[in-house]
Parts: structure tokens; sequence; C-alpha cells
């Protein structure tokens, strides 16, 4: 009862307190504000992570990384942009690395696409969406996956992979062209 | 705005990414030219077909002790925060700072090294290059000599000489054989220079 009635309390100051406040908190050290971003922006990490490894314990390392680096960090974050881009940033930084690295690693590739294959677990709508994003390059997957799965703006991806608006825009139209053509190719029926 | 003007920004018009005023020229353009309300559908319709297709991508929940593991990383660290030391150490462990630090290091050392070779002959005004020797005999020295030193008028002569006197007990008037075997030895004079530029180098 206690921890239910906890996590509610925890829930509404979440919503209440505004990022900047709460940066402000956790660099005095108080554990409940690293708490409240912690719930604020979990899932949003985990699911990102998870979208651009495809992979659940990745996707759950990854975004326990991803806040652990921030928070270690965070004296050294100027408000200058929103927390989620910054935490954004990092998880797409930290699933590229490891995206790269598991292209080394074969034993890594071989569990890769056993969970990509586990139908089982994923529906096979899910499966032909991730096969037609294999095909599209990681810039433009990328791109596409956080304005389409995250509904993030142009300026905010700008910020996230560090690249100009105009570079964004330019990468999300190419990425839906190729997109298409990869959804017909791999279907065998016009998006 | 033209058709041509207008197809460049569809896109970005349909994910309402412009500008206030840039969306309402486009709107105003697209009310009237038909050609260009066919190609906007269909920019919207594959636009729309896309995002459907998305929907089906699972978000994916954080495990119930995603917090605690998080946190349990991350406190002990913030808890005991590192000395100024440690910091310092780790700002100049980063390969920028590293190289702005040596080098910043190296143009230090290489500056003393200049003032100690000239501040003494502008001072003093004598052309000898100083020998390689340690500030307290160069100092004692000066001593001996103190018209050469007191013309740089950093203290009154009689307090500058006492300060020296506490400092560095040494003879007013030395002996005037060690003097001789000083002023002849080739330490003093002709090694001087290469005893200093070869401790430049290796500090720089």
């Amino acid at each position: 009862m206690d921890a239910a009635l906890n996590t509610l309390k925890l829930t509404f100051a979440a919503r209440d307190e505004a990022d900047a406040a709460l940066l402000a908190r956790c660099r005095a050290g108080e554990r409940e504000a690293f708490g409240i971003l912690l719930h604020r922006y979990r899932d949003r990490i985990v699911s990102l992570a998870f979208h651009l490894l495809r992979h659940r314990d990745d996707a759950e390392d990854v975004a326990q990384e991803t806040f652990t680096q921030a928070f270690t960090a965070i004296h050294n974050f100027r408000n200058e942009s929103q927390l989620f881009t910054w935490l954004y940033r990092i998880t797409v930084n930290l699933c590229l690395h490891r995206q790269r690295r598991a292209k080394v690693w074969e034993s890594y590739d071989e569990t890769y696409t056993a969970q990509r294959m586990d139908v089982e677990e994923q529906a096979t709508a899910r499966l032909v969406l991730a096969q037609v994003l294999d095909m599209l390059s990681e810039p433009l997957r990328v791109a596409l996956i956080l304005h389409e799965a995250h509904a993030l703006s142009y300026e905010e991806i700008a910020v996230v992979l560090n690249i100009p608006v105009g570079t964004v825009a330019s990468r999300i139209s190419t990425a839906r062209q190729k997109f298409r053509e990869a959804w017909q190719a791999q279907n065998g029926e016009e998006l | 705005m033209d058709c041509r003007q207008v197809r460049k920004q569809l896109e970005k018009y349909s994910d309402s990414e412009m500008a206030a005023s840039s969306m309402a020229a486009v709107a105003k353009h697209l009310d009237s030219c038909a050609t260009c309300q066919t190609e906007y559908a269909r920019i919207r319709s594959t636009q729309a077909r896309i995002q459907e297709r998305f929907e089906v991508m699972p978000n994916l929940k954080a495990a119930p002790d995603f917090d605690l593991r998080v946190l349990d990383r991350v406190l002990p660290q913030l808890a005991q925060p590192d000395s100024f030391f440690d910091r310092l150490d780790a700002i100049f462990a980063r390969p920028l700072y590293k190289l702005l630090g040596s080098t910043a290091l190296g143009l230090f050392l290489a500056l003393l090294t200049v003032a100690a070779v000239l501040l003494p002959q502008s001072l003093g005004g004598s052309t000898r290059a100083l020998p390689a020797m340690t500030a307290s005999t160069a100092v004692a020295r000066d001593v001996r000599t103190p018209d050469n030193f007191y013309a740089g008028g950093l203290l009154p002569n009689a307090a500058y000489a006492d300060l020296m006197r506490e400092l560095y007990p040494v003879e007013s008037t030395p002996p005037p054989r060690q003097r001789k075997e000083r002023r002849e030895s080739a330490w003093d004079a002709d090694t001087s220079e290469l005893s200093y530029s070869s401790r430049s180098g290796s500090l720089c």
C-alpha cells in the first residue's frame, strides 16, 4: 500500500516539476529528483534502445548505461537543450556503437538474428517492418525511427544527432522514399 | 509561391515543419492549385501508410527494478565526489586537454628559460649569459655585486641586502681566489648555454 502510494506521489510530482528544477535538485544530490527523472524518461529510453537494437536485454543495458552516464555527468549538462534530447543522443550513440561492434562479433550477430526470427514473440508485421528498416542505411533508419516511432520534430532530431535541421529534413524525405521502395521489394505490394 | 516552390516544401508542410508564414503561403497555393493538391494528397497518403507500419513497433517498458539498478550504479559515484586532483587528472586524461596541457607546460618552461637568461642581463646590464646554476647562487652572486642587481629597484638596497643575508648567509666578500676560479670555470662561461638548452630540450 505504501509502495503504491509512493508511486502515485512520484507520478504526480513527475508531472508537475519541470526538468530544469529537477536537474538542479539532482546536482544537489537529491535521490528523489533522480527517481522522478528516471520515472519520466525510462520507458521512452528503453523503447528507443529496443527500436534500434531489437534485443530486449541489450535495450535494458543501454538504457541503464544512458541514465548512468547522464546522471554522473549531470554537472556538465547546460540547459541549452532539452534533457530528453540529451538522453536520446546518449542512447542513439550507445546503440550505434553496440551495433557496429556487433558486426565484428559474430556471436552477437547470431543472437541478434535469433531474436529477429523469434516470431512467437514478435508479430509478423513487426518482423516485416524490421526487415524493411534493415534495408535502409543507418543514418536514414535512425532518423526515420526518431520521427515516426518517437514523434520527434526535425529540430529535436537535429539536436539528438548533432546535425543541421536541413540535413534532417533531407534524411527523412529520402528515408521515406527508400522505405517505400524497400517495402515494395520485400512484400511485392506498393505502399 | 509557384508550383515548383510549393512541391519542394510539401513534405515539410505535411510534417508541419515550416514557419507559420510559409505554412500559410503553401496552404493558400493549395487552395487554388488542383495539381499540387493531388501531389500533396499522394505525399500525405505515403506518410500515413509509413506511420501505420510503425504503429506495430512495440514500446518496451523498463523492468520493475530498472530505477533501483540505475540508482545503485549512480549514487555511490555521486556520494563520493572526486578530489580536486582526481578531477584535474580526469580532465588532463582527455586527449585534447592532454595535448593543450603539455603544450602550455612546454611554452611556460620555454618562457621561463628565456626569462632566466635575459632578465639578469636586462636588470644588471651584464652581457654575460647566465650560467647554469641554481637561483640561490645567482642571487648570492648579485649580493656580492649589489650595484648590478639593485638597478632593478625592486626593494630598497639596504632592505634587500638584509633579506638576502638572512636567506642566503654567504660571505659578503668571498676570497678572491674562489671568485677567480668560478669565473674561469668552463661550467660558468662556455657550457652554460649548452646546459640550458639541453635542459629546456628535455623538459619541453
